[in-house]
């Protein structure tokens, strides 16, 4: 397929992305309910406990939030941890330039607002097989986010009826997921420094360093890594 | 059903921020022209931002939920189905856990 080729966005492509997402909504369901447990017991109503879900809609954050709720609101600490923990989807938005740049802007932009770790690593899976539909993103980002929102609000109702994610292994889903993922995304011994290095980095950094940054900085370091495998044409060593 | 005025600005300002994190990365590479190194960086971005998702849960880990991720990454390489990984991984971490309770 030729660089020129118009890249389609097309309901079908949204509803294979929304069944590729089955388990992952599974997990954010679970997920979204135990939030909505935590967001009422942090003192939140239900309609702010919701509508956090509805707009932010990044599970990591929202739960550090919950964990800051406090009288008088500590918005600034909220905002730098909100950022700190969402940082990493700079480099995820950055990935699928290639891609993106060749559907509208609307469709783009519209799109993005559904990005998650889960269906970004996913999207750029099939891209990477060939896949070229962009509105994977979109429908595999709803059935989600439809997941989500209204467990939040199943959650806040039944309090602690929610039952712990751990006796079915829910917990470990999403690690699981992504470790998988990784394993079918694997081309070669050439993928070893990039990993490796991002790996050993993001390990370091989510040790060491303080906030949510790990990820960021160790994806940075190991996709820079990444360029010492780019050999410009025709250049001979 | 009611909304803080404080709350309500600081969920309006999460809801900004991440929306700038998701949609940043890709406007700012407007101004970087795509030459191949820069596309040789871009495709290098997936496979390391998920090994720096994963590799602090993975150090973390107890023997079993190292266990499930192996038995998980088998099963992709195997049968390239996600789904059946997912739940062969998820689905033998829990199982241990209910043999060998912490």
């Amino acid at each position: 397929m030729s660089p020129r080729d118009p890249i389609p966005f097309t309901t079908g492509g949204a509803l294979y992305g929304a069944r590729k997402m089955i388990p992952l909504v599974l997990s954010a369901t679970v997920f979204g309910a135990v939030y909505g447990v935590l967001a009422r017991d942090a003192g939140l109503s239900l309609a702010e406990t919701v509508l956090m879900s509805a707009t932010v809609f990044a599970g990591a954050s929202q739960l550090i939030a919950i964990q800051l709720w406090a009288a008088p609101l500590p918005v600034l600490p909220i905002l730098i941890a909100t950022l700190a923990v969402n940082s990493r989807m700079l480099l995820m938005g950055a990935s699928m330039r290639p891609w993106f740049t060749r559907i509208s802007t609307k469709q783009a932009y519209g799109s993005f607002f559904f990005l998650t770790d889960g269906n970004w690593a996913m999207a750029m899976k099939e891209y990477f097989n060939g896949y070229r539909d962009a509105a994977f993103l979109l429908g595999s980002g709803l059935a989600l986010y439809i997941g989500w929102v209204a467990s939040a609000a199943i959650g806040y109702g039944m309090g602690s009826m929610v039952g712990d994610p751990r006796v079915y292994g829910l917990d470990v889903l999403l690690p699981i997921f992504f470790g998988a993922l990784l394993a079918a995304m694997w081309k070669g011994k050439s993928d070893l420094l990039p990993w490796g290095v991002a790996a050993l980095v993001a390990s370091l950094a989510s040790t060491f360093l303080p906030g949510h940054w790990y990820i960021l900085i160790g994806g940075f370091a190991g996709s820079l890594t990444g360029l010492l495998r780019y050999r410009e044409p025709g250049h001979v060593d | 059903m009611s909304i803080d005025p404080i709350a309500l600005y600081t969920i309006l300002g999460m809801t900004a921020i991440t929306y700038a994190t998701r949609a940043g990365g890709f406007w700012l590479m407007r101004f970087v022209p795509l030459s191949g190194r820069v596309e040789a960086w871009l495709k290098s971005i997936p496979g390391a931002v998920i090994a720096a998702v994963v590799a602090p849960s993975v150090i973390n880990a107890g023997w079993i939920e190292a266990v499930g991720l192996l038995l998980a990454v088998i099963a992709i390489r195997v049968t390239k189905q996600e789904i059946l990984a997912i739940v062969i991984g998820i689905g033998s971490v829990a199982l241990l856990r209910q043999a060998f309770p912490a």
